[in-house]
């Protein structure tokens, strides 16, 4: 079948919606209803979830003991990599998100929700507001992992501020999951270019070299989605970490966010 | 409502350079059984994405329901049922919750009792607490038979509904169409099975190359063939024909 504009985001009928205050509400009721019987289809579906968290967990645990055989003194590297592990754990919602779609889009089930009478783009949204709040307990849990079984420092007013921050964070990565799906017909592909899209980014942007980089690195590295989670993130996790401002990280993402979910809007397709 | 659940008018349909539909007419009755047959690659499934309000026409008029489907798609899908070729239904939710979720998307707050009910009326109500995987081919066409009631249509679209199933599954949803078509619905189905159109439908439509070919009821339609003696023959006649002189 030849791709053709019936495939996309239909804008007459989003339009039609906006135009009408009752038919908003009762879009996003539909939404939300939507979203709800998804968080409790994967209540079900537990084990995947738990597979997400066991990268993260795993890369605290071996920074854990790394740290028990080294020297006593010095900065601890598992103090320094925790808030960037914990942003992680949101980031990876993106790739759960990006295979959810590709695996409808092959499955047909976009085509079944493309016959309900409520505009598909708002049950992506539903889909992704879903992954947005899975990713966040995931990253609450590593945060309860590091404090309880990490002996990491995490003050429970601190670590309130982090999972706001850590929401927008999963946002972020959740419209970038949304664009790679946009773009890829199978989900191995689209897992290839998030993975190989995000390692680097992470890298770049957390605390492992930051120090170490050379100045254009470091030029391209301070923009990063995951620098400016990190920014956020640091000044609330890192004990002596020192706050630089919400401003520009905060806007930052937002943009990122804006973009992202703007790229995948209009390269959307539901078959 | 008139007499005519769906009316197309010259209806017209392209992907890039291949004409998937090259102007097509005709009705449906408000309570029939209406059969579209044809090839791999006819047009039937783009002729029904448009009626269902998936896929915008080129060309032409069509009227689903008394209501134009390119200024009115979204009461159309309130009221219609769609069950497509594939079963399309979501892994990791039980029959129960999916059919609880659909009826959601069309603004219909079902009750538990509601949902049990509406399995039952395709024999699945045994099957309520089990994920797709977990049901044969046959169950799983059910189900989707199931998804396209959750609104209480007045018009159903099946996409060669039957397809893959055994001969003792295909009697099973036979059944339920005609429980449906009892009950005053009107369908539209699509399927490569003539002993199907035969047997369920009033009237079917014949159409090939984005053409139709014949439209009448299956006896009239093998009456008026030279020495045919079952509509499978009319259509491979009609069928085969066609497409070597195009």
């Amino acid at each position: 079948m030849v791709d053709t504009k019936d495939e996309r985001v239909d804008m007459r009928e989003v339009m039609l919606v906006v135009q009408s205050p009752d038919r908003v509400s009762e879009v996003i009721r539909r939404t939300l209803q939507f979203t709800i019987a998804l968080l409790r289809a994967s209540l079900t579906d537990w084990m995947s979830s738990l597979i997400t968290l066991f990268v993260p967990l795993l890369i605290l645990s071996m920074f854990k003991i790394l740290e028990r055989s080294a020297a006593p003194g010095g900065t601890s590297r598992l103090n320094l990599v925790f808030p960037s592990v914990v942003g992680l754990t949101a980031m990876l919602g993106g790739q759960s998100v990006m295979t959810c779609l590709i695996s409808w889009r092959q499955q047909g089930f976009f085509q079944r929700l493309a016959c309900a009478p409520v505009p598909l783009g708002a049950l992506v949204v539903g889909a992704g507001l879903t992954q947005a709040v899975i990713s966040t307990i995931q990253a609450v849990v590593v945060i309860v992992f590091g404090g309880l079984a990490m002996g990491l420092p995490v003050d429970p007013v601190s670590a309130s501020a982090a999972t706001g921050i850590l929401i927008l964070c999963a946002v972020c990565f959740i419209a970038f999951g949304m664009l790679v799906a946009s773009l890829s017909n199978k989900a191995e592909n689209g897992g290839a270019v998030f993975m190989f899209t995000l390692l680097p980014m992470y890298f770049l942007g957390g605390e492992w070299f930051s120090n170490t980089l050379p100045p254009a690195l470091k030029a391209v590295a301070m923009w990063l989605p995951t620098t400016l989670s990190n920014a956020m993130l640091n000044p609330l996790m890192l004990p002596g970490a020192a706050q630089s401002g919400l401003l520009k990280p905060l806007s930052g993402l937002l943009i990122y966010i804006f973009t992202f979910a703007a790229l995948a809007a209009w390269r959307f397709r539901w078959e | 409502m008139s007499g005519l659940a769906v009316q197309v008018e010259n209806l017209t349909k392209s992907y890039g350079t291949v004409k998937a539909v090259a102007g097509i007419s005709f009705e449906v009755r408000a309570g029939e059984i209406f059969g579209m047959l044809g090839p791999n690659g006819a047009g039937k499934s783009t002729t029904l994405s448009v009626l269902q309000g998936l896929r915008r026409a080129d060309g032409g008029e069509v009227n689903v329901l008394g209501l134009d489907v390119r200024s009115h798609a979204v009461q159309i899908k309130q009221r219609i049922g769609v069950q497509l070729q594939r079963t399309s239904l979501l892994p990791n939710l039980t029959a129960l919750a999916q059919v609880e979720l659909l009826a959601r998307l069309y603004g219909r707050a079902i009750s538990r009792r509601e949902a049990m009910k509406l399995l039952e009326r395709v024999s699945l109500d045994e099957k309520a607490g089990a994920l797709p995987s977990k049901l044969s081919g046959g169950q799983q066409q059910r189900l989707a038979l199931a998804l396209a009631l959750v609104n209480d249509p007045t018009l159903i679209f099946l996409d060669e509904p039957t397809a893959g199933l055994d001969p003792h599954a295909r009697r099973e949803v036979w059944n339920i169409f005609r429980r449906l078509h009892d009950e005053g619905r009107t369908i539209v189905m699509t399927t490569h099975y003539l002993e199907e159109a035969e047997t369920l439908c009033q009237r079917v439509a014949v159409i090939a190359h984005g053409k139709l070919l014949a439209m009448d009821t299956p006896q009239a339609i093998i009456n008026g063939a030279d020495g045919s003696a079952s509509l499978e023959e009319v259509y491979l006649q009609l069928t085969g024909r066609k497409v070597r002189e195009t």
